[in-house]
């Protein structure tokens, strides 16, 4: 991964400006004058002055926000919170470390469709109590031990190294690992070194798992891959170890979801690795979706709200480049609302032609929420659009 | 606290103070980068309140692990406040991550392409140069599993990479 790692460390915002610390004597004296406990800086005490008055806002929307559809009854409106975490298909960029480089102006095409339709969107249902599903997780791969919690993450350790992670952030996730590496992989191959169970063989015990997991979910038609991967041990032995996954899109009545569970196993047919989303889906409640040709243009208004053009002599920001969208294809994706529920919502996924201003085009993947925007209200913070071009 | 825990502190303070900058600095967007004094003190105030929580063998992910749930607090805060109190300026108006980036669209692509927890256990690694005991202590998570997360992420970056070269 060096060739990997000197190119990540070529885009290092830190690299060519590291933090600089004003005074750190000062600070430290500042901290410590302070009894424990009663250390508060003049940020936080700003940052609760904020929620302070965020939460009546929240609890206004909550209490009148409803709207009326055709035949007089009411679905309420979906006020999102935030992006869950954990997304493993291509699905809007909710970037912690950049912005768009630039601002596209979108324009539907010709071919995409003006009609409007409906689908539901679903409320998951979480495990009750993440300690609890923990253990039953690892039950079910063989793991026993004690569950420990730390900043929303659930580990039970078997004595012979085997581990279940279940992370609470977000749409919650489970991870299996066997007794694996203990260093970073040197290198990766999709290759195997020696042979490797049937793709019938992994993909019977993978459903065997997903019905031991009993979550419920549907999951797509099977991916397999095969990798090895080689390591280097602190005293230098070099060894490596293939392996075969299966990996599912979760899907729910017939439409594919952001969320995917996997399997892999080593030649030995010894299960190595497992991940997926922990969660039931609820009844479905059906919501109207815009046409996917206004799809384009709530695209366009949300880019140029959150990254507003400048006009005139002075203008700054991001250059402007022209993208028509010309394919749509529906899924679910993962978002939190305000009320602290997890849902499945209707999501476009667009393909289109950019055009960038040195006259080269290229081909670009965005996303908008299907839903028609009556129905929803969006946290400022949530970031839509840009995925990939 | 006694004298040993101020002294432990402001040792941590001075061999650590840079790093924790530099992680926020990193994932600042979309704060303002006037905030980036304010967030390491915070995450400082937290290690004093919890020096003793500190561990011997694992300070740095220890500190790092405040310091991104400090950033989860001010990014909750930010976007709870409604648009009028706004005493950050707008993003398109700041300094961000992304005016730093080179232009290597590929590793750009891929990167943004990436699950959140992939790129953020591959980001952790390049750009943090914590090793998977670290990246274990960081995420809460066993050596053995950090080091699946950290190898599967690197996987797939690279099939996104060779696909984003391919277009």
């Amino acid at each position: 991964m060096s060739d990997i790692n000197d190119r990540l460390a070529a885009l290092d915002p830190a690299a060519s400006d590291p933090y600089r610390a004003p005074n750190l004597n000062e600070m430290i004296s500042r901290i410590t004058a302070t009894p424990s406990g009663a250390a508060r800086s003049t940020w936080w005490q700003r940052v609760q002055l904020r929620i302070a008055s965020a939460l009546i806002l929240g609890s206004l929307v909550g209490a009148t926000a409803f709207v009326l559809v055709d035949n007089g009854a009411s679905l309420p409106v979906l006020a999102i919170q935030n992006l869950a975490q954990h997304r493993t298909t291509a699905a809007p960029f909710n970037s912690d470390t950049m912005q768009p480089y630039e601002e596209i102006d979108f324009a539907a095409g010709a071919s995409l469709s003006n009609s409007s339709s409906s689908t539901s969107s679903y409320q998951l249902q979480i495990p009750a109590s993440a300690a609890t599903e923990t253990v039953r997780v690892a039950s079910i791969f063989g793991v026993s031990g004690t569950p420990h919690e730390a900043s929303g993450n659930w580990t039970v350790t078997s004595p012979s190294g085997a581990t279940v992670d279940y992370d609470t952030t977000g749409l919650p996730q489970w991870y299996y690992s066997s007794t694996t590496p203990a260093i970073a992989p040197a290198t990766y191959s999709s290759s195997a070194t020696a042979a490797m169970p049937s793709h019938a063989t992994l993909a019977a015990d993978a459903q065997g798992y997903l019905a031991k997991l009993a979550y419920g979910y549907d999951v797509s038609s099977p991916d397999f891959s095969t990798s090895t991967t080689s390591t280097t041990a602190q005293n230098g032995t070099q060894s490596s170890q293939s392996q075969e996954e299966v990996s599912y899109v979760v899907s729910v009545n017939g439409l594919a979801t952001d969320q995917t569970v996997s399997f892999s196993v080593d030649s030995q047919n010894n299960l190595v690795y497992a991940q997926g989303p922990a969660f039931h889906v609820a009844v479905g409640t059906s919501y109207p979706l815009q046409s996917p040709a206004n799809g384009v243009s709530t695209l366009n208004a949300t880019e140029q709200a959150a990254y507003p053009t400048s006009t005139g002599a002075n203008a700054k920001g991001p250059p402007i480049v022209h993208a028509t969208v010309n394919s749509a294809s529906l899924s679910l994706a993962t978002y939190e609302l305000k009320d602290g529920t997890t849902w499945l919502l209707p999501l476009y996924t667009y393909s289109g032609n950019v055009s960038q201003k040195d006259g080269t085009t290229s081909g670009g993947t965005w996303s908008e929420l299907a839903l028609e925007p009556s129905y929803v209200q969006i946290s400022p913070s949530v970031a839509r659009g840009v995925v990939n071009y | 606290m006694g004298a040993p825990d101020e002294d432990r502190f402001a040792r941590l303070v001075h061999e650590h103070a840079g790093a924790v900058g530099n992680y926020l600095r990193r994932r600042l967007y979309p704060l303002s980068p006037s905030d980036l004094d304010d967030l390491v003190e915070e995450t400082m105030i937290v290690v004093w309140r919890r020096i003793d929580s500190v561990p011997d063998d694992a300070e740095l992910p220890w500190m790092l692990g405040v310091a991104r749930n400090v950033l989860r607090n001010a990014r909750r805060s930010k976007n709870r406040r409604s648009a009028f109190e706004a005493r950050l300026a707008p993003a398109s108006e700041q300094s961000s991550a992304e005016d730093h980036v080179v232009a290597d669209e590929s590793v750009r692509t891929a990167l943004a392409s990436l699950a959140d927890d992939d790129r953020e256990i591959l980001l952790l690694n390049a750009w943090d140069g914590l090793d998977t005991h670290a990246l274990g202590a960081y995420l809460v998570i066993s050596t053995n599993a950090a080091a699946v997360r950290l190898s599967r992420a690197q996987h797939r970056f690279r099939e996104l990479l060779n696909e984003a070269q391919v277009h």
